[in-house]
C-alpha cells in the first residue's frame, strides 16, 4: 500500500483524488436529481416517498452513504490541502494584472465557490436530511421537502447555491477529465459537450423545483 | 519617438525588500526591442550614478529562454508567442505606464531587481529530463520508425525552452506545463521510452520538492507560454504519471 499512499500525497496525487471524488459526487448529483424531480409527479408523492424509503433502507445504499461522506470529506480536506499548498508557492502577487486576463474566474475560484456550497450542504441537511432522519418528529418527507421547496426565502438560498455549484462544475466537471489526462483532442469535443450539459442542465433542474413550488404557485 | 514611464521592482538582493521606483523614459524608438530600452535607461542610470536594473537576458533571439520579467501583469509582455527579448516597444503608446516585476514563485527566489533563480528547473531536469545513451556508434537516423504525428508532437514539446513563464503566469506557481513538455517531448519518441516511467516519477517528486504548487487547470500557462504550448501536455504528464504508479 504504500505505492498507492505515495502516490495520492504527490500533487498530481492529490489532484487525482480530488478529481476522483468530484466525479463521485457529481454521479450522485444525479441520483439525487433524478428523485427530486419525481416532486413533478402528480402522485401525492407517492413514488418520493417510495423512493426515499427504498434509500433510507436498503443496505447497500446505506453502504454507499457512507462512501458519500467519505468521498465529501477528501474532496473538501484534499482540496484544502492543495489550495495551502498553492498559497505557499506564490508567496506575492503582481503589482499588475494582465489585459486581457489570463484565465477564467471560475477555474481561480473554486475553493470558495466549494466553501460556499460547504455551508449550503449544512443548510440544506438540516433543513430537511436530519429533521426527516434524526428529528424529534415524525415527518413524512413528502410533506417536509414540499414545505421547504415552497418556502421564497428557502427558494433564494436554493437559487444562490445552484449558482455557485454551476460555476463549480463549469470548471470541476472538464477539469477532472484533463486531471485524468483523458483531455486529448480525440476526446475534448465530447468532454465539452458532456461538461456544458452537465454544469448548465443539473443545476437548472435542481433549481426548477424551488422556482416551481416557491414562485410559479406549483402544488 | 515616445515617452514612456516604467514602474520597476527594484530589490537589492535576495533578503531584502523591494519596492517599485518610477523611470521616466524619453527618446524611445518603436522599433528597440524591450531589453534594447532597459540598455539605454540603464546607461543613463549609469551616467547619473544610479544603479542600474538587474535583469536577465541571453541570446536575445528567442530561443534561450534565459529573458524573463513580468510586464504589466504578463510574463514576456502582452504580445502571444513572444519572448521578452523579442518584444518591440511599437507594442507599446506615447504616454504609456508600463509596469516590470519580476516572476512571482517560492521556488524562483529573487536574486536581485527583475532576476530570480531558476536552478529549481535544472535540478528537476537532472532527476529525469534525459535519455542515457549508451557508449558506441550512433546508429542510423532512419533506423527507428517514428510516426509524424509522434514526431511532430515531441517536437512541439521541446519547443519549451525552459523560460519559466507559466510559473511565472500560474497562480498556484505550477511548474506542470514545464515538467509536461520533458515528460511529453522524451515519452513521446522510442529513445525516452525504456526509462519513462521512472523519468515522470522522478521529475514529479523533484518539481514537488522544490515548492511548485498545483495544477488547477486555469490555463493561464498556455495563455502565456511564448512557444505555444498547451495543456495537452499537462494532460499527458498526468497520464504518464497515473500509468508510471499504476504499472
Amino acid at each position: 500500500m504504500g505505492w498507492f499512499t505515495k502516490a495520492l500525497s504527490t500533487s498530481i496525487g492529490k489532484k487525482l483524488l480530488v478529481g476522483l471524488t468530484g466525479m463521485f459526487l457529481s454521479i450522485f448529483l444525479v441520483v439525487h436529481l433524478y428523485i427530486n424531480l419525481h416532486l413533478f409527479k402528480n402522485d401525492g408523492g407517492e413514488t418520493f416517498r417510495a423512493m426515499a424509503e427504498f434509500m433510507g433502507t436498503t443496505w447497500a445504499v446505506k453502504v454507499l452513504e457512507f462512501g458519500l461522506l467519505l468521498g465529501f470529506i477528501l474532496h473538501i480536506v484534499y482540496s484544502i490541502l492543495v489550495t495551502i499548498q498553492n498559497k505557499a508557492a506564490k508567496p506575492a502577487g503582481y503589482g499588475a494584472s494582465p489585459n486581457p486576463g489570463t484565465s477564467k474566474a471560475s477555474s481561480r475560484n473554486m475553493i470558495w465557490l466549494g466553501l460556499l456550497l460547504g455551508v449550503f450542504l449544512v443548510i440544506h441537511l438540516q433543513g430537511i436530511y436530519f429533521k426527516a432522519k434524526f428529528g424529534h418528529e415524525a415527518h413524512d418527507i413528502y410533506e417536509l421537502t414540499l414545505s421547504v421547496m415552497s418556502d421564497p426565502a428557502w427558494a433564494v438560498v436554493y437559487l444562490i447555491s445552484m449558482v455557485a455549484l454551476a460555476i463549480h462544475l463549469k470548471h470541476g466537471f472538464q477539469s477532472a477529465f484533463q486531471t485524468f489526462g483523458l483531455n486529448v483532442p480525440k476526446y475534448k469535443g465530447m468532454i465539452e459537450a458532456v461538461a456544458i450539459l452537465f454544469w448548465v442542465g443539473v443545476p437548472a433542474a435542481f433549481a426548477s423545483i424551488p422556482v416551481y413550488f416557491a414562485f410559479l404557485g406549483g402544488k | 519617438m515616445m515617452n514612456i514611464t516604467l514602474k520597476v521592482w527594484r530589490q537589492k538582493n535576495c533578503n531584502s525588500k523591494g519596492a517599485f521606483e518610477s523611470y521616466p523614459v524619453e527618446g524611445v524608438s518603436p522599433d528597440m526591442s524591450f531589453l534594447e530600452m532597459l540598455d539605454m535607461l540603464n546607461e543613463r542610470l549609469i551616467k547619473k550614478g544610479i544603479e542600474p536594473i538587474a535583469f536577465d537576458h541571453d541570446c536575445r533571439e528567442g530561443i534561450c529562454g534565459t529573458c524573463s520579467m513580468v510586464i504589466n501583469g504578463r510574463p514576456h509582455g502582452p504580445i502571444k508567442g513572444v519572448t521578452t527579448c523579442q518584444l518591440h516597444m511599437r507594442s507599446f503608446k506615447d504616454g504609456d505606464n508600463i509596469v516590470i516585476e519580476p516572476y512571482r514563485a517560492k521556488a524562483f527566489p529573487i536574486i536581485k531587481d527583475l532576476v530570480v533563480d531558476r536552478s529549481s528547473f535544472e535540478r528537476i531536469m537532472v532527476a529525469g529530463g534525459y535519455v542515457s545513451v549508451r557508449t558506441g556508434n550512433a546508429q542510423d537516423a532512419n533506423a527507428i520508425p517514428i510516426g509524424k504525428h509522434e514526431a511532430d508532437e515531441a517536437f512541439n514539446a521541446a519547443a519549451c525552452i525552459g523560460c519559466g513563464a507559466c510559473v511565472a503566469s500560474c497562480k498556484n506557481s505550477s511548474a506542470m506545463l514545464f515538467v509536461g513538455a520533458k515528460v511529453s517531448q522524451y515519452a513521446l519518441l522510442p529513445q525516452g521510452k525504456p526509462e519513462r516511467k521512472d523519468r515522470v516519477l522522478n521529475m514529479v517528486a523533484a518539481m514537488d520538492a522544490e515548492g511548485f504548487g498545483n495544477c488547477s487547470n486555469t490555463g493561464a500557462c498556455e495563455a502565456t507560454c511564448p512557444k505555444g504550448l498547451n495543456l495537452t501536455h499537462i494532460a499527458r504528464l498526468n497520464r504518464e504519471y497515473i500509468s508510471a504508479v499504476l504499472s
